[in-house]
């Protein structure tokens, strides 16, 4: 064993009281030292979002683990992209050798990525150049809530994968080209459940439908509800079909160049004969 | 002429009162029917976000550019979430194509991922719908959010129907149906374009400004840094852009998946 001991460093969307983020601190707490910073309040679908509403505000809120030990932690008045500037500028003492964002309410699966404030951590995290997980528990459709951080939620498998994949990073650092281990955990798992490596999916996760009062001058909310998805429709392989239809453990290698994978070059000449 | 009139939906995330955004307007209605819909207030740096925290009221505005009216749509919202009440509520029939921008100031590299200008773009392309997002680089880097009637678009506007068009003739693949365009400060609408990939070189770093200590309020800023033209490859936004001077047009996808073959590294992990 090394004289030091690994520094995890992790955070979520869901906020600082989520058992989503003391599940993921628990699991990562076998493998090194954990500081957990957070944001202040619920920040689900805030992407990778820079607002300039925050207030950027850090006040120090220890998390106490199942077995009494209390771990640091960090509440910061932040969309989850800046509560990362903000831990790796002004709290963190050493650059951690592990980035963990989540557990997540809710799968993180197919386009809706871009929306998810879970992954904006994990991108900021990446083009910082930190190992990262970004992880998630999906959630069964018809009870969902991915707000108010239901008790009820048992995270311990997705804890148990979000370790297992964290001691691989802390051993071996990221795979050459990869930028980010994102990891959904179906909601009937257990730590037995089998695992692949999956694609992304193109698709989106989510209808999305407008909840409004009255007129155009009411308060109105746009929400996603999980698609319900055709036979066929979810593409073998990919992160979908491995927790919708598989019932597996779905890892996916990502980058965070969102560059089409195109040949550019022959696209330039295609656009060039008119 | 007997050309097809396409559907055009317009956003921003500079808000709908961007100077920028009135000369886009203008120069599509060249294509199209152009339906303005865009953020009530400034919505820089929100990326693709959905914040549960918006209103979500639509207020039908009159404007006048040279003496047409135009009816648009102020949205309590931002970029991505505009799209939406326009797709769901505002408009008729979904349209053949959506223009994001043009914003201030560029958004290359991994400035994109929390652009609220790529960000529309990006929720145009998840409902299926061919996306532009076209940014101009700005001589003064801190006129961002300033809204300035004084800064030219024209130019860029042009460049934007071009590329729009081809778009709309298919020209582009399906799976590169988003396309970001970045203008340089000093364009004309005959400055050379490139089809580019993009940087992943940070141009801005993060500057935390705090008067005092953690409980007090502290930003988050970015700060130029500066490049290495030497150590930056030509086929990417940022050398088009900032050392070329010319058109860089990027085309993304919403598939993330990292390009390594996925058989040897998941027996790479099971080792």
């Amino acid at each position: 064993m090394s004289s030091k001991p690994y520094q995890i460093l992790i955070t979520n969307d869901d906020g600082i009281g989520s058992p989503g983020l003391l599940a993921a601190a628990e699991a990562l707490s076998t493998l090194g030292e954990v500081t957990v910073v957070a944001p202040r309040v619920q920040q689900t679908s805030k992407g990778r979002s820079f607002s300039r509403a925050s207030d950027g505000i850090i006040q120090e809120q220890p998390l106490t683990l199942s077995n009494g030990c209390q771990i640091r932690a960090y509440a910061v008045g932040a969309t989850p992209a800046q509560v990362v500037i903000h831990a790796l500028h002004e709290i963190m003492p050493v650059r951690p050798d592990l980035a963990i964002s989540g557990i997540n309410f809710g799968e993180n699966a197919g386009n809706c990525v871009t929306i998810s404030g879970t992954m904006g951590a994990a991108f900021e995290f990446a083009s910082s150049g930190l190992p990262t997980i970004a992880a998630s528990l999906q959630l069964p459709a018809e009870t969902a809530n991915y707000y108010d951080h239901d008790q009820d939620i048992d995270f311990s498998a997705a804890g148990h994968f979000t370790a297992l994949f964290g001691r691989y990073l802390l051993e071996n650092g990221l795979p050459d080209g990869v930028d980010i281990f994102k990891l959904e955990v179906p909601f009937s798992a257990t730590t037995e459940t089998p695992w692949r490596v999956t694609r992304h999916s193109r698709l989106r996760c989510f209808d999305i439908k407008i909840d409004r009062e009255d007129s155009w001058q009411s308060r109105a909310t746009v929400v996603g509800v999980p698609m319900h998805l055709a036979p066929g429709q979810a593409q073998p392989g990919t992160d979908l079909s491995a927790i919708r239809v598989d019932g597996v453990v779905s890892l996916t290698p990502m980058n965070i160049d969102m560059t089409a994978r195109i040949d550019l070059n022959a696209l330039d000449q295609s656009m060039r004969d008119t | 002429m007997n050309q097809k009139k396409y559907q055009i939906l317009l956003t921003n995330d500079d808000g709908i009162d961007s100077p920028a955004l009135w000369t886009a307007a203008e120069a599509l209605s060249e294509l199209g029917y152009v339906t303005v819909a865009a953020p009530q207030e400034q919505q820089s740096g929100t990326g693709r976000s959905f914040p549960i925290t918006s209103t979500g009221t639509i207020r039908k505005q009159t404007l006048t550019v040279r003496g047409q009216e135009w009816p648009v749509y102020a949205v309590g919202g931002t970029p991505a979430q505009t799209v939406q009440h326009s797709l769901l509520e505002i408009l008729p029939q979904k349209p053949d194509i959506i223009i994001s921008g043009i914003n201030y100031g560029e958004n290359i590299g991994e400035i994109i991922h929390f652009s609220g200008t790529v960000g529309a773009a990006l929720e145009a392309a998840s409902a299926d719908i061919p996306a532009i997002a076209v940014s101009q680089q700005l001589r003064d880097p801190d006129m961002y959010l300033s809204n300035s009637p004084d800064i030219d678009f024209s130019a860029t506007a042009q460049i934007t129907v071009r590329f729009a068009r081809m778009l709309l003739e298919n020209r582009f693949p399906a799976s590169a149906s988003v396309v970001n365009i970045n203008t340089p400060a000093n364009v004309t609408p005959d400055t050379p374009w490139h089809i580019t990939r993009l940087s992943l070189h940070r141009v801005y770093q993060p500057v935390l400004r705090r008067k005092g200590g953690w409980e007090d309020k502290g930003e988050i800023g970015g700060k130029f840094t500066g490049i290495d033209f030497s150590t930056l490859p030509e086929d990417t936004d940022a050398y088009t852009l900032y050392h070329k001077h010319e058109v860089s047009v990027t085309p993304l996808t919403l598939d993330l998946t990292a390009r390594v073959d996925l058989q040897e590294l998941e027996s790479k992990l099971r080792k």
